[in-house]
């Protein structure tokens, strides 16, 4: 059971206490829910980033159930300037459930570096000076022979992009999963926080182990003894990239195009033939979901040096590194992956930055000098590479803007048409059509999870739809991925957890509730996300959809203003926005 | 008579489904109660992250060494192979652990006890990739 507790670091006087709120995880279930009301009353209009909170949550099921294992972070993006809301696996929610903290609430900023080692209900500012500049995997490293706790702890890292204020810098968490989109590792750095390490000893109770067996062999069985979840644990989502390019949704060189003529030579396929070399998971899940590549690293062709680096892949990836650049190769792809990883950048913001440098430079609007003397061209990875390098460092004055992402670099340099971004944050590896569109356009995070518009437009291609019922079904899968972040399940595991499934394996947990109280609360808690977003200037009205993806054609055809706004207003009565 | 051995740990993903397992067959869900434990190992030659996982766990010794480094009389050889760890005399001094060569035994820090893998075979039927077999012993 929940016990409701809420770990405070407060950074500025580098103190903690534990504040006891059970009505709170009551009300909004855990997760998002409560995370959301805590971003509500904790950060006040316009506050900067770096003086927000950054709320971690946990739900209910966390550590209970298989592929229970997320936890959300709530934070104020630097990169949009709005709400900032994403998720990591791992073990951090396991470690929170150990430690005995639901929820962690992290405010006020360090003067000079630290990493925090939570332990329990003690909490131990440690000098991160020397880690200060390091690599996420050298930080990783270090954290890992200095902390306690081995194989029941979870640790977090940024990297130098955190550190230099990259506002799309992500969060490495146990090496292999990251708190990825809208910057959380731009705001650790803004904090001088370096690392988090957090571990316990706790034996959360259930209140009856008997109906908590039957119920756990249950939720086993649907996720392993059934093809629910297949694609994860066999290609994982890298089979999307041979029928999103079949049905020419696949973004190519910057969204010119979507249909990638290399798109073979990065399938999920030939990734699964030829470089794979090992699978992981979440704690607890069974689903191996983790695809791990090798890339074999040929540092002095003379001398035939080469050194072995382990890098993870995922569709998103190997669409914003591959075919996003027209790149077709592999080894291209995992390179480019683990530059960013090392580095701490946000793969699907940076290979967006990417393709539209590359076709600002094609089209004259940016020069080999404002780029430090680089030529962008499709598919040269080298030129990657440095530009990655060169956005981390903030080297130059082009390369610091442009650690602020296309919205920013279209503003001052001009490219707006190919500036493809979602209120500011770069868009996902999809041109689906309408409903991809206007889930981005409405979603809470602009992400293509929100409320998956992606896979409506798939849908209704093989059976129409009208553009109210578009707006419907997005509003309610809104409301019901709400439901499942407040809990916070892994929505790859949202086919085995139906409304019945969470309403069981709660009640299990001594829990009970209704379908009909899931809805509202989801209901609920979107619109207090909205009502943040609001405050912080977002507005409905004013909505524009990034004009690469009205030009393009899509599976769909041309996407017309008049079906984006009739699924808009579909979509704000259903909300009763 | 069996005992529990891993075997094709590079199988492995990490999933701590055994350790739960073994942890909800004695009314819990913790770590503290599970007597197994998933590692990740380095590389074979370079140093950061990218190893293999793998399962620790009492090899069900026929000469436990663990058993005469225990100082208050708390272990027995079990038939088969391996030992019991008797609960009310554990003080989870943590010397048996030290003793045994792959440290599988652990101490939980909540109870401060012992805890060790009694080869039941409960987990092996949660482990998604079959790395946890059952193997016939000569008691």
């Amino acid at each position: 059971m929940i016990q409701g507790h809420i770990l405070h670091i407060n950074l500025s006087s580098q103190t903690s206490e534990t504040i006891e709120k059970p009505d709170l995880f009551e009300k909004f279930i855990g997760g998002v829910g409560v995370a959301s009301k805590l971003l509500l009353d904790n950060c006040p209009p316009k506050t900067p980033y770096e003086d927000a909170p950054i709320i971690f949550a946990t739900g209910p099921l966390n550590m209970f159930y298989p592929c229970c294992a997320k936890t959300v972070a709530l934070f104020k993006s630097p990169l949009t300037g709005n709400l900032g809301e994403s998720y990591a696996g791992g073990k951090l929610s396991m470690a929170m459930r150990l430690a005995g903290h639901d929820a962690i609430m992290i405010t006020g900023k360090l003067d000079t570096p630290y990493y925090l080692l939570i332990q329990n209900d003690t909490v131990e500012f440690r000098d991160a000076h020397a880690l200060w500049g390091l690599s996420t995997r050298a930080t990783g490293r270090i954290l890992k022979e200095k902390s306690p706790g081995e194989g029941r702890r979870s640790i977090l890292r940024i990297g130098v992009a955190g550190e230099n204020q990259v506002r799309y810098a992500m969060v490495v968490a146990d090496t292999v999963r990251h708190f990825g989109r809208l910057g959380l590792g731009c705001v650790m750095g803004s904090k001088k926080l370096k690392g988090i390490v957090i571990t316990g000893t706790k034996n959360p109770k259930v209140s009856s182990i008997k109906e908590y067996r039957t119920e756990y062999k249950k939720i086993h069985d649907l996720v392993l003894n059934t093809n629910l979840m297949d694609k994860y644990d066999i290609l994982g989502t890298p089979m999307n990239v041979l029928p999103l390019n079949e049905i020419q949704a696949l973004p190519t060189r910057n969204f010119s195009s979507f249909h990638f003529e290399g798109a073979d030579g990065i399938s999920g396929e030939r990734f699964a033939e030829e470089v794979l070399v090992g699978k992981s998971s979440c704690v607890p899940c069974p689903i191996g979901c983790i695809h791990i590549a090798q890339l074999r690293v040929q540092f002095d062709p003379e001398h035939h040096d080469y050194g072995t680096i382990y890098v993870t892949y995922d569709y998103e990836l190997i669409f914003a590194f591959g075919s996003n650049l027209g790149i077709g190769a592999m080894d291209d792809v995992l390179q480019l992956i683990e530059r960013a990883d090392s580095r701490g950048l946000d793969a699907m913001s940076a290979g967006v930055v990417l393709g539209w440098i590359t076709e600002a430079y094609n089209k004259g609007i940016l020069t080999t000098k404002q780029l430090g003397g680089l030529n962008p061209r499709w598919g040269d990875v080298g030129v990657y590479l440095s530009i990655l390098d060169n956005i981390t460092d903030a080297s130059n004055e082009f390369y610091n803007v442009a650690g602020q992402g296309v919205q920013a670099l279209a503003e001052r340099y001009g490219g707006e048409d190919f500036a493809v971004h979602f209120e500011g944050n770069e868009a996902s590896g999809y041109h689906t059509g309408p409903a991809n569109i206007v889930g981005h356009l409405v979603g809470i995070r602009h992400s293509h999870l929100d409320n998956a518009g992606y896979s409506i437009d798939q849908k209704s291609l093989a059976r129409p739809m009208t553009n109210e019922k578009i707006g419907k079904m997005l509003a309610e899968e809104d409301t019901w991925r709400t439901v499942l972040n407040s809990l916070v399940i892994c929505l790859f595991a949202r086919p085995v957890f139906t409304p019945d499934v969470v309403l069981s394996s709660l009640k299990a947990l001594g829990e009970e509730r209704t379908s009909d109280e899931l809805k509202k609360i989801g209901e609920e808690v979107f619109h207090l996300r909205m009502r943040f977003k609001t405050q912080e200037g977002f507005s409905l009205d004013n909505l524009t959809p990034p004009v690469r993806l009205l030009e393009k054609l899509s599976p769909h055809g041309q996407v017309d203003k008049t079906s984006i706004e009739e699924i808009i207003s579909s979509w704000r009565r259903t909300h009763d926005l | 008579m069996f005992v529990v051995r891993p075997v094709n740990v590079e199988r492995c993903i990490s999933c701590f489904s055994c350790v739960f397992a073994c942890s909800r067959r004695s009314g819990h869900v913790d770590l503290g109660h599970a007597a197994l434990r998933i590692k990740s190992t380095p590389p074979p030659t370079a140093g950061g992250s990218g190893g293999n996982f793998v399962v620790i766990m009492c090899r069900a010794c026929t000469e436990p060494i663990c058993l005469e480094a225990c100082r208050y009389d708390a272990i027995k050889r079990k038939r088969g192979g391996g030992i019991i760890i008797n609960q009310t005399k554990c003080t989870g001094c943590g010397d048996c652990a030290e003793a045994c060569p792959l440290t599988a035994i652990f101490i939980d820090p909540l109870r401060k006890k012992a805890t060790v893998c009694i080869h039941c075979g409960e987990c092996v039927k949660w482990c998604p990739h079959d790395i946890l077999i059952k193997e016939d012993v000569i008691e």
